[in-house]
């Protein structure tokens, strides 16, 4: 799970947990989450859905590497969370 | 209560960390403290898991020469005498309990003749005064996330007060009218300049005092007339009426930069003025944006249910205190004991005007040792509502939902302090 300065190596999305202030709108825009409808709408995931992004603890955390669209082989490239983070707290390795 | 039977999962748990309540949150709780959350933003976080920055008010105290531990049963003897023998007491703060305390304590203003003034009034007045004249343009949160294609932000930073209300409620969430979320809405901030700007599509930069000008030559621009001399950026400016003038349902979300200061009541006339105008081709809503605690919304509920007015509510046999009309630092001088519940008034307030608290006896409930604790003369600890106690709290948008108690805690509510001084105060007068 990447932290400040390190990098996840499946999606090379690095997460600064100091600039993070878990405002949620990476886990509302990511593509993976917002097959979820609930999601979609705003409201933050269930402990028991299959998310990429989830907010914990105050900051967000990359809890499923595996289902993020730039770990997928022939996936189009995303970098939602990246654009739209306001505080630059997840940037791209 | 047994400690071990609060331990569990907590789901749709709602934040009190400010006034969007988000409902939405999941909290781990393990020998009666909080584990994990989930779903909360840093603001949320530093409310519920308070640890780390806070110290809790173990004892009630009493001031004899300097403040002295004492038994709750003294120190509500003590609050009581300040109480009965006050002429003028004010009853302040409010903002950060829950709406049945908030009742309790507009009670107590009733019973000792007292004044009943938030700690956010400061910035609510000039809103309800022009809402008074002219009416309301209004919408809950759930139809602005469902209807509106255009979110302005002026003079307020919701990334610093209201973390969540952009993912949650207004401008990155599908709603069953703006079926692709962001894509089909447009994010204007007019006076930010920091994180909301690198987000928006369009951010206005003005200096400061000119909302005025820029309201109204965005409303002129609208109308199609000439505006004059402008001293903005007059191609931006053109920008936003673009973007305005093609919404079908529009949000105007504003705060403390405009409605606190000298030109507050002219920077909300123009501003009422342009929505005004604005409802003549859409639909636009005005939604101000409380700065204080979270159950800012909770005291004009009840003010409006119990007296008429939002803006609080002197019972004195004299009344000097008009709301909307007097300016509470302006008057601070008159009081002769305080009520302080849910806020901190010797950090907040000039430093001019805590000294005048200072020569008062001031009654303090609160959980947490703050500055006003060293000008108090009676403090009660009280348990956190909405995570030690139950209550009711009312959303930005009027909405009142329900708080809920996840961990066991040997301090009263606010609440039962309310009601206990209540009572004693209605025994000593029957």
């Amino acid at each position: 799970m990447p932290g400040k300065g390190l990098k996840d190596p499946l999606t090379n999305l690095m997460i600064d947990e100091e600039k993070c202030i878990g405002c949620g709108i990476c886990v509302t825009v990511c593509p993976p989450n917002v097959t979820n409808d609930e999601i979609a709408a705003g409201k933050g995931p269930r402990l028991n859905d299959n998310v990429t992004l989830r907010i914990e603890d105050g900051k967000v955390k990359l809890v499923n590497p595996k289902s993020c669209n730039r770990a997928i082989p022939h996936a189009p490239f995303c970098s939602s969370c990246i654009e739209r983070c306001p505080t630059q707290a997840i940037e791209s390795a | 209560m047994d400690v071990e039977s609060m331990d569990g999962l907590y789901e749709a748990f709602v934040c009190t960390g400010c006034s969007c309540l988000c409902d939405d949150i999941c909290v781990r709780v393990k020998a009666n403290r909080i584990e994990g959350l989930t779903n909360i933003c840093s603001t949320g976080k530093d409310r519920l898991l308070w640890e780390e920055e806070k110290v809790k008010i173990k004892r009630p105290m009493i001031r004899t020469g300097r403040l002295e531990d004492v038994d709750y049963d003294k120190a509500l003897q003590s609050a009581v005498r300040i109480l009965l023998q006050a002429k003028r007491p004010l009853i302040f703060g409010l903002d950060s309990i829950g709406y049945m305390a908030q009742k309790i304590a507009l009670d107590i203003a009733r019973e000792v003749r007292g004044v009943y003034v938030s700690d956010n009034i400061v910035y609510s007045v000039p809103f309800y005064l022009e809402a008074r004249k002219r009416g309301i343009h209004f919408a809950s949160l759930e139809e602005i996330k469902d209807r509106a294609d255009l979110v302005i932000f002026w003079g307020c930073n919701p990334l610093d007060s209201h973390l969540r209300l952009l993912s949650r409620f207004s401008v990155y969430p599908r709603g069953r009218f703006i079926e692709r979320g962001i894509q089909d809405r447009t994010l204007i901030s007019v006076g930010i300049d920091d994180k909301l700007s690198r987000i928006s599509n369009l951010s206005i930069h003005m200096e400061p005092g000119t909302d005025q000008e820029v309201s109204e030559a965005l409303r002129r621009l609208l109308l199609g007339d000439q505006i004059g001399s402008f001293r903005g950026d007059i191609e931006a400016l053109e920008g936003m009426a673009y973007l305005v003038g093609k919404a079908s349902y529009g949000v105007i979300f504003f705060g403390s930069g405009i409605s606190e200061g000298t030109d507050a009541r002219g920077n909300i006339k123009s501003l009422f003025s342009l929505v005004d105008s604005l409802n003549h081709r859409a639909q636009f809503v005005l939604f101000p944006m409380d700065n204080c605690g979270y159950n800012a919304n909770g005291v004009v509920q009840l003010l409006l249910r119990e007296v008429g007015s939002p803006l609080g509510a002197d019972f004195s046999k004299d009344p000097l205190f008009k709301p909307g009309e007097t300016e509470l630092l302006e008057i601070l001088d008159k009081f002769d004991a305080a009520l302080v519940v849910g806020a901190d008034p010797a950090s907040t307030f000039p430093p001019g005007k805590v000294n005048l608290l200072e020569r008062i006896p001031v009654i303090l409930l609160d959980p947490f040792v703050t500055s006003t604790v060293s000008i108090s003369d009676v403090v009660f600890p009280v348990a956190i509502t909405g995570v030690e106690a139950e209550d009711i709290a009312y959303k930005m948008d009027g909405l009142p939902l329900k708080l809920k108690r996840i961990i066991d805690c040997e301090y009263p509510s606010d609440c039962e302090v309310l009601s206990d001084i209540y009572s004693r105060l209605r025994g000593n007068k029957n």
